[in-house]
Parts: C-alpha cells; structure tokens; sequence
C-alpha cells in the first residue's frame, strides 16, 4: 500500500504540492485526477524517489521512500507518461533488462519475460527491434517494464495518453490483471472516464491541492443531484451572476466573459428560466449544453474549469 | 555487479545496432595514420634547402665551399645558387631562398693566415627545418676546413700562394706536401672512425622509432578519444528516452547506471587497443613482450577518458552544448596530446604541455612502455594520477546524475 501524508514539493516559488494526503489500499486501483499541471506527475515523483519531497512523508508497504529507498522501490513499478524503451533493443531485451534492475535474474526472469510478452500480446515480436514497433505495442511494452517484476505497488502515470482505442482496452484490462493479483495501483489521469471505470477511489488534485477525494459515490454525493449547465457567448460577468442569483436554486460556478458554469437542479426544466435570465441581463447568447452529475461535473464544482483546460 | 554487467551488456547491444558511428570513431584515426603515413612516405618530391651564396672572395677555398656544398649527400639536401650581394638580400628578404651566405672578401688568406674569419649566415624565418640544414652543414664545413688548416696549413699555404703568378704549384712544394700527408696517413688511412651500414632489425626498432612507432600511440588515442566522446553523449540519449528516469527509479543507483556505460566503453576500447596492438605487432614491429602492460594502460587510460566526458555531459545543460563543449575539447586535445602530431615533432613548450594533458599523459607513458624503457615507478605514479583524476569525475557524475541532470 500508499501512505502519502503531507506530501510538499515546492521549486523557488512555485508550490507544486501542497499537503497532498491519501492513501492507496492494496488490490485496489487509486485514481489521481487532475488536469496537466496539477501536480499527479510530482506526486509520482516523489512516491517514486526520483524527487525529494520539501515536506511530508511517503512509505510504499511500510518502507520509507527516502530513508529506506531500496526496500520501497523493490515493491515499486514504474509506467510512466512518455514511453521510456531502448528502441534498438528488441522487445524481450527490453523486459530483461528492466527485470534485472529489480534484481531479477537466470531462469526465473526468461520465464517472467516470456509470460509477460504472452499477456502484452507481443509473443510473436519478441525478437524484433522495438524502433519497428507501432506506438500501441510500444505503449503496451512500456506498461509490460512497468510489471515484469511483479512489483506489489504500481504507479501508472497517464499510461493510455496517445494510445489508439484498441491498445487503450488491451491497456486497461491489464490493469485490472494487475489488480487481480493484489498489486495497489495509483492511476494518474486526466480521463474521467477511464478514472469512473477503473477506480475504486478517487482524489480530485488541481494546484498541487488534494480538492476532494473518496469512492465515486461519495465523490458524486458532493455535487447532489445538479446537473451542470454551459452557456457560451458574450457576457458582463458581474451582471450575469446578479441575474441568475435572483432566479434561485442555480448555483453560478463561474462566470467569464465568454463562458458562464452553472449547476443546477433538473435544468431541463429550468432551462427556458436561465435562457430567460441571461438574455434579461444582456447576456448575448451563441451555445448552450447541459451535462448529467458525473466526476467532470464535480470537478468543475470543484474548481470552476474544464478538466482538459 | 550483475546489474552493472546487464546494463554494460545492454549499451553495448545498442552500440551495435549504430555501427556506423562505431567505425567512425575508431577508423577516422585509422585514415589519418594511413594519410600521415603516405605524406612521409618519401615517394613525392624531396624538398630542398635553397642556399644562396654571395662569394666577396672569388678564391680556391671560397669555391671549394660552393662546389662541396653541392655534391654526394649534401647535394641530396642543398641547391646553392651563386649571385652577387645585392640580389642575394632582395632574395633572402622576399622569403625565396632558405638562407643567405655571405663569404667576405679575404677568406681564403684569413684562413691560411690561422685569422679569425667570420661568414654571414641569414636565414629565412618563415622556415623553420630547411634553415636548420643548412646551418649544421655549414658547421661541418668549418669544422673540416680547421681540421684541414691545423694538419696542412703550411703546405696549403705553399700549394695555393704561388709565387710570380703561377697557376699552378711547383713540383717541390706538391712533393712536400704529398710527404706531410705520409706522416699522417697511419691515422687517416685506416681511419681511426668507420661507419657501419646495417638494415635495422625488428630488435633494434625499440631504440629506434619509425613513423608508425611516433605515430601509433597518438592515433590509438585519437580512437579512444573519439569513443570516450561519442560514448558519453549516451547519457542525454538516456535523458531524452526517459530511460534514465525509469532507471534512476529502480532500486539500482546513479553509480550502478554510469558504472554499467563505464563497463561498455571499457569493453568497445579494449577491442579497439587489442585490434590496434595485434597490428602492431604483426605489422610494425611493436614487442609482443610489451603488449599486455600497453593493453592495460590504454584500456585504463580509455575509461579515465570517458569518465571526463561523462562529466563535462552532465555538467552541460543541453545536449547540443555538451556535445559542442566536448568537441570543442576534443580536437585541442588530439593536438597537445601528440594524437595529431607526435611530441616528438613538436616545438618543445608546446610537447612540456601537451604531455601534461589527460590523454597526453597516457600518449608519453605508452610510447614508453612501447618503445622505451619500462619504469614501473614512472608508469604507478602515472596511473595513480590518471586514476584518481578518473574516480573524482565518476563521483562528480554519479552526484551530478543523481541530482538536477534527471529531473531538470
């Protein structure tokens, strides 16, 4: 499992983590969801010793990551964002050579290497370089380096980004192979809904900040039943939040010149109301959509943006 | 160990999947040596010391040193041109000529007369070895013609002065001279000195270098110069690939990634020094005896070099500037380090420093265990210092790798 209590980074004045908290349960999958920049790199950073945290502890099965390195990291895989290969290795030398860095060897890291390209489905390539690879079996590799040591915990950074649809299943039922066997998995990512379908527990992160965190349900219970509406086109902010304030039950989110974010409750029937409204006040209206209560709608609650903004 | 052997096994796996770059680093000295070699050859046109002679004297003796100057083995090195004062010093001083000599008039009485006599020798400054020639054949002329002087000056003296203008000597002074050379034809004839012309044998190569002999050392670190260069650019590979993260995050370290490269670049130069030894022996006459220390030394000197390298990389901030900087190292360094030209062909301060640089040090200790004398002393203290240069740079990359290189 993952303890991460208090977790710290910061770069001169820059706060990339700030009081990061959670932890991650063993044959469980913990999402960490945030848009690019909001720290789930950094986190995974210092979970994986490769940053030193400014404050806050991290321990992977009990082992410390700094104070005690070497055990935490033999429990650790590693598959990070951008695909880290030796593309004039083949596939197989790939898998050996990254079992040997967790101490593996002989016999029992040949079998571990044939069984995973079995279960990445790359038996039939083992031989050939991996510059000749498409960029579906490289990611598939790369998750392969990640687990041909049986690590205990693993850390997948956004692992399906770039991928085509077909090397995104095949990805994420690995995943849940993985998961299976035991294996804590933090999954960073900033698709919500590989994050609804993968993860038993979820924390939302923007700025470095841990904004809300727990299983869906409790996380859907936090925005209730409001359904989240946008409405895009030119409008005086100010004068906008006024307007739609005075109609009651419509909670304003944000509200900018171009876009206004509103939740509300069964805003299909309210909508003529809040078109009403908004076109009252000045607003000039151009598009608007309407989203049932989901993990995007409580993360714009939660931080008045789009998760891919 | 074993992870550093499989990650020294997987650098050299993709070192061979570049060859190219391979036999660029380890045949460009290849065909500078063959290039140098042809150069001094001997089979292009001989060069020449171009002499001009101002004779003031117009005399027996003063014609003698034109007409000696120009024949058997001299001839071979100097074309003297005779021409008045004038000429000569508008020659000299537009850089036409090697050398002006001037012979003063009154030369050949000063000379029988036992009078201090003084020639004028200018040479040409933008040349620096055919000057050289003439000058040391002028001191062989003079040393001769005062050896002449001390055992013939009085008959020289009666041969050349002839009285009422006769052209030639009388009979009585050649008869008189003939009896002097008799009193001294037991030390002449046989001559107390003799010159022995033998082919050298591949024995007598170790006193005596050749070409390949000055050369060979320079180029076999060219070479590792090269591959110490070319191999520690693989770190930014590693840094761009994200290999080097993921590594860094396995429970192996910084020492454990650079000493498995340290490993392969020993490797890669260990066959390139035995290539280059197996033809030195087989090819120019470097002592089997000698080769395993000089296998050693190279191979040991090769990974101090590329433990620089690795640190000049990781010290730089991108991958373009460490591969500027260290280039920028390299070529200066070929040329001090006698990897271009010999020390041996060097202006003497430029050889004091030369001998003093990384790869320099390791050139003058090679051609030593090669071809000179073997010092163990002089060879521990060399490798004591390569050595400790060699471990202060791996712990400066190791700490460099492990720091703000990964992350940045």
């Amino acid at each position: 499992m993952i303890d991460v209590t208090r977790l710290g980074k910061r770069y001169g004045d820059l706060t990339a983590l700030d009081g990061v908290t959670f932890t991650a349960e063993p044959g469980t999958i913990f999402g960490l969801l945030g848009p690019n920049g909001a720290g789930k790199s950094t986190t995974i950073g210092c979970i994986s010793g490769l940053l030193t945290p400014t404050s806050g502890h991290v321990t992977v099965l009990g082992h410390d990551v700094l104070t005690d390195h070497i055990a935490a990291r033999q429990q650790l895989g590693i598959v990070p964002q951008e695909l880290a290969l030796y593309d004039d290795l083949s596939a197989r030398e790939n898998l050996a050579y990254w079992g040997a860095a967790y101490g593996m060897g002989g016999d029992a890291l040949k079998r571990r290497v044939l069984h995973v390209l079995e279960r990445l489905g790359l038996g039939d390539r083992a031989k050939e370089p991996v510059k000749r690879f498409s960029g579906g079996m490289k990611r598939r590799l790369n998750f392969g380096c990640g687990i041909v040591h049986s690590p205990k915990v693993l850390l997948l950074d956004e692992p399906t980004v770039g991928v085509d649809p077909q090397s995104r299943v095949r990805l994420l039922e690995l995943v849940r192979e993985e998961v299976a066997t035991g294996t804590c998995v933090l999954y960073t990512t900033h698709y919500m809904e590989e994050a609804q379908d993968l993860c038993a527990r979820l924390a939302i992160i923007d700025h470095g900040k841990l904004l809300a965190m727990g299983t869906l349900d409790e996380l859907r219970r936090l925005i209730g039943e409001k359904d989240i509406v946008r409405l895009s086109g030119r409008f005086d902010a100010p004068a906008m939040r006024r307007a739609l304030e005075q109609v009651g039950g419509i909670e304003v989110v944000s509200a900018d010149e171009r876009m206004l974010r509103l939740a509300v409750e069964a805003a299909s029937r309210r909508l003529p109301q809040i078109l009403s409204a908004v076109t009252n006040a000045g607003g000039d209206l151009l598009e608007t959509s309407l989203s049932q209560p989901s993990l995007e709608s409580l993360f714009i609650k939660l931080t008045g943006r789009e998760l891919r903004e | 160990m074993r992870f550093v052997l499989t990650a020294a096994r997987k650098d050299i796996r993709r070192r061979l999947a570049d060859p190219v770059a391979l036999l660029m680093w380890i045949g460009l000295p290849v065909v500078i040596g063959l290039l140098m070699s042809l150069l001094s050859s001997g089979n292009g046109p001989v060069l020449k010391a171009h002499l001009l002679l101002v004779d003031l004297d117009q005399s027996f003796l003063s014609r003698l040193i034109a007409s000696g100057g120009g024949q058997g083995q001299l001839g071979e090195m100097l074309q003297i041109e005779t021409m008045n004062a004038t000429d000569g010093r508008k020659k000299i001083d537009a850089g036409e000529a090697s050398a002006l000599l001037t012979i003063p008039q009154g030369f050949q009485d000063d000379v029988l007369q036992d009078r201090p006599v003084t020639l004028a020798l200018v040479t040409n400054p933008a040349q620096r070895i055919l000057p050289g020639i003439i000058e040391e054949a002028l001191k062989m002329l003079v040393e001769a013609a005062f050896y002449a002087q001390r055992l013939f000056g009085p008959e020289l003296r009666q041969v050349l002065v002839t009285p009422n203008g006769q052209t030639f000597p009388s009979d009585d002074r050649v008869a008189a001279f003939n009896q002097r050379l008799r009193t001294v034809q037991d030390t002449l004839v046989p001559p107390v000195l003799s010159l022995e012309t033998k082919t050298a044998t591949p024995a007598d190569r170790a006193s005596a270098p050749d070409f390949w002999s000055l050369f060979l050392p320079g180029l076999l670190f060219m070479a590792l110069l090269f591959t110490a260069q070319g191999m520690s650019l693989d770190v930014w590979n590693e840094k761009t690939s994200g290999t080097l993260r993921r590594t860094l995050s396995t429970p192996q370290g910084a020492g454990a990634f650079l000493a498995g490269k340290l490993v392969a670049g020993l490797t890669i130069m260990a066959v390139a020094v035995l290539a280059t030894l197996i033809l030195g022996v087989t090819l120019f006459h470097i002592p089997v005896a000698r080769a395993p220390i000089a296998f050693a030394w190279a191979t040991f000197a090769g990974g101090a070099l590329f433990c620089y390298f690795v640190l000049i990389q990781l010290l730089s901030t991108s991958m373009r500037g460490g591969q500027l900087l260290s280039t920028m190292l390299v070529f200066p360094l070929m040329m001090m380090g006698g990897s271009f030209f010999p020390f041996e062909l060097m202006p003497a301060w430029m050889a004091a420093i030369g001998r003093w640089t990384p790869n320099g040090l390791a050139v003058a200790q090679l051609k030593q265990i090669l071809f000179g004398r073997l010092d163990p002393g002089a060879l521990a203290i060399g490798a004591a210092a390569i050595g400790v240069m060699a471990v202060l740079a791996f712990l400066s990359a190791v700490r460099r790798l492990r720091g703000a290189f990964a992350v940045s």
